[in-house]
């Protein structure tokens, strides 16, 4: 009876140490361990796999809402609810072109950040390690009232590329370009 | 008489003219005899020199006599640097002054003075063991030393000790040989530092040689800079303490007149003292600015219509290899066609400098940083820094510049050694890190250029965690070095000199 009651006690202390914030909390720094959550199901409308088709090529992007440590600065690092992507592109032939379906969540290429202060556009970057360290990023907004269709914006960054990466000194049309910059995705 | 009188003025006029060099300042120049009474000289033009300290050192390192912190004396090792050599004459002799770098910490200053007199050449250690008052007063005026100065033969042994008090003193032994305190009376230079202490510099008549040619590495001949001065606290006139060289790397070798050679202690003779000031990125900024080559590259990516460009221009800064006399070459780069990408050069090879521009918006519409990329540190650790020690003998002379329409940015580093390769795995820890910051900045609506500083300092300090890496404020006459100072508190700037 005495562990019961010291475990519920420890637990309270734990809950209570865990501080929770709305995701659209702006301006501050988490402190240690806490956690930006998506309180109002947000992120939840855009989960699912959408569908777009450009330059002759399909991509079929799969949105999923995780619970993301982020962890990069040791002493305040915290939990937030994101958006993570993992997208197929396949040319007219069916031949895939680009896959990170299996990837592990947390090593997804395509990461969410949040949505902007005063409009419902939310922020996502890109980072792909199997394409010399392409970045960039993407801005996802609804544009009907079904949440159906999808506006997609994607802005590619500049990149430094070395002799080791497998396009170096390739002229433009061979080099890798997974995702399209602005377009309409249809949910499936 | 007259006539001759004419030509040997038009003779000196022409050798103190024709042997200074372009950046002397005229403003500075009210009292400068004694910046004329030595001469940098390459080492290729002392062969007999550097052979026989060659001979008698370990390959140029020495064995130094040093205070180690509970005060006891200890041995520690030292380099005799040989791309900045001092030559003067006196009294018939000819003295060659070298700075020698402690490998450990001390507040002792070490030169290695080579005599040659009849074809003889007679080494010596000169070591200067300040007091805490000259440091604290005025590190820079050797003129007015107070503390000791001894002399040791190379294998160590102490031939002399002086203590010195305002720039006068006498040998061990013999305190009052040197004279009474001289104090900062006069009013003529540094020449005049009162009587009885003798031998004070300047004491030759030599009117100097050709400057420069002091070549070895990459970064091309030591040229004066600038004078240094100190105050007549009586009448509040400026005189000439030392001079400041520097090379193309920014490296810069401070002579100050003094050194005390006292003839009568068989002390030091040449008359100068020589400090290599080897990480001060102030110093290096500066020296890059003034470089018109640099200058011209740097112009022309920090204009508005760069900035307006849709995609990013740049330079990068090649080195020759050491000892080749050549002169270091810009090659000019651009995003590969219809790309966002922009190409390292295939040969790197002494590529130690790079400087490129952020634009405002792309050709997707994207708004850049307004200031150095995680991939832009990446480069500068892992490619400029490596190829900077090897082309010119130093990690701390890469520098990595961006130009943006919010202000332009230097990458230096302070450190001896290299922090190491930064993996892909580092690198994407970096961007993922960067990105979700910044884009914060943007959701929260944010985004001005001091917190575009704010959060790459944080992203320097915090998540690189790189010691001796910092980042710079820079316009063609001005820096300061940006410091992350907290989350609450604006971006710490600390102007150069």
């Amino acid at each position: 009876m005495k562990k019961i009651i010291l475990l519920i006690i420890v637990n309270i202390f734990l809950s209570c140490n865990a501080q929770e914030y709305p995701l659209r909390t702006y301006g501050i720094e988490f402190p240690k361990d806490s956690y930006l959550k998506d309180t109002t199901n947000e992120l939840s409308q855009y989960e699912g796999v959408w569908k777009a088709t450009w330059s002759n090529k399909t991509i079929f992007i799969t949105l999923k809402k995780i619970k993301y440590y982020k962890d990069f600065l040791d002493s305040r690092a915290y939990y937030a609810d994101i958006l993570i992507g993992k997208f197929k592109v396949s040319d007219n032939n069916g031949n895939i072109l680009f896959d990170n379906t299996n990837i592990i969540d947390d090593k997804a290429k395509i990461k969410g950040t949040n949505f902007g202060k005063s409009d419902n556009k939310y922020s996502l970057f890109y980072i792909d390690r199997d394409l010399c360290g392409i970045t960039g990023d993407i801005i996802i907004n609804f544009i009907d009232s079904a949440k159906t269709k999808l506006q997609w914006i994607y802005s590619k960054d500049t990149n430094w590329i070395d002799t080791d990466c497998f396009y170096y000194d390739k002229p433009a049309s061979e080099r890798p370009d997974p995702l399209p910059y602005n377009i309409i995705f249809t949910k499936q | 008489m007259r006539k001759n009188y004419l030509m040997w003025f038009v003779i000196l006029t022409f050798l103190i003219i024709g042997c200074r060099n372009d950046n002397f300042n005229a403003n500075e120049t009210s009292n400068n005899q004694q910046a004329l009474k030595f001469r940098v000289v390459p080492k290729s033009s002392i062969p007999g020199v550097i052979n026989e300290l060659q001979a008698k050192t370990a390959n140029f390192i020495v064995s130094l006599k040093a205070s180690s912190a509970s005060g006891k004396s200890e041995t520690i090792f030292g380099e005799v640097k040989t791309d900045f050599v001092v030559e003067t004459t006196n009294n018939g002799s000819i003295y060659y002054n070298f700075p020698v770098v402690p490998a450990d910490s001390t507040p002792d200053i070490y030169n290695l003075e080579v005599k040659v007199s009849d074809g003889t050449y007679t080494s010596k250690i000169v070591r200067y063991s300040p007091s805490e008052d000259w440091l604290t007063n005025d590190p820079n005026d050797f003129l007015f030393f107070s503390g000791n100065i001894s002399t040791y033969t190379l294998d160590g042994t102490q031939q002399t000790s002086m203590s010195m008090v305002n720039g006068s003193g006498g040998c061990s032994g013999n305190p009052g040989g040197g004279g009474g305190p001289s104090g900062p009376g006069g009013t003529n230079g540094p020449g005049n530092t009162g009587g009885g202490g003798g031998g004070n510099w300047p004491n030759t008549g030599d009117t100097g040689g050709p400057t420069g040619g002091t070549g070895g590495n990459g970064c091309g001949v030591y040229q004066l800079s600038h004078y240094t001065y100190s105050q007549n606290p009586v009448t509040g006139e400026r005189y000439i303490t030392g001079e400041v060289w520097i090379n193309l790397c920014g490296e810069t070798q401070h002579v100050f007149y003094g050194g005390s050679n006292k003839g009568n202690c068989n002390g030091v003779g040449s008359g100068t003292v020589s400090i290599p000031l080897l990480n001060d990125p102030c110093t290096k900024i500066k020296a890059k600015f003034a470089d018109t080559k640099f200058k011209a590259k740097y112009d022309n990516i920090n204009k508005p219509d760069v900035f307006g460009l849709d995609h990013e221009k740049g330079t990068f800064e090649r080195y020759p290899p050491k000892n080749s006399g050549l002169q270091p070459s810009f090659v000019d780069i651009e995003n590969k066609i219809g790309t966002t990408d922009m190409s390292l050069p295939d040969d790197k090879s002494g590529v130690s400098g790079l400087m490129h521009s952020h634009q405002d918006e792309d050709a997707n519409g994207n708004h850049p940083i307004k200031i150095f990329s995680p991939t832009d540190v990446r480069t500068f650790i892992n490619i400029l820094m490596p190829q900077a020690s090897s082309y010119t003998g130093s990690y701390m002379n890469a520098y990595s510049i961006v130009t943006t329409s919010g202000g332009n940015y230097m990458l230096q580093y302070t450190k001896a050694t290299w922090p190491g390769s930064i993996n892909y795995e580092t690198k994407e820890k970096w961007q993922t890190w960067y990105k979700d910051e910044y884009r914060k900045l943007i959701n929260d609506e944010k985004l001005t250029q001091a917190n575009v500083e704010k959060i790459f300092t944080q992203f320097i300090k915090e998540v690189t965690k790189i010691d001796g890496l910092e980042v710079y404020k820079v316009t063609e006459t001005s820096s300061a070095k940006l410091e992350y100072n907290g989350a609450d508190q604006p971006v710490k700037s600390t102007p150069c000199p």
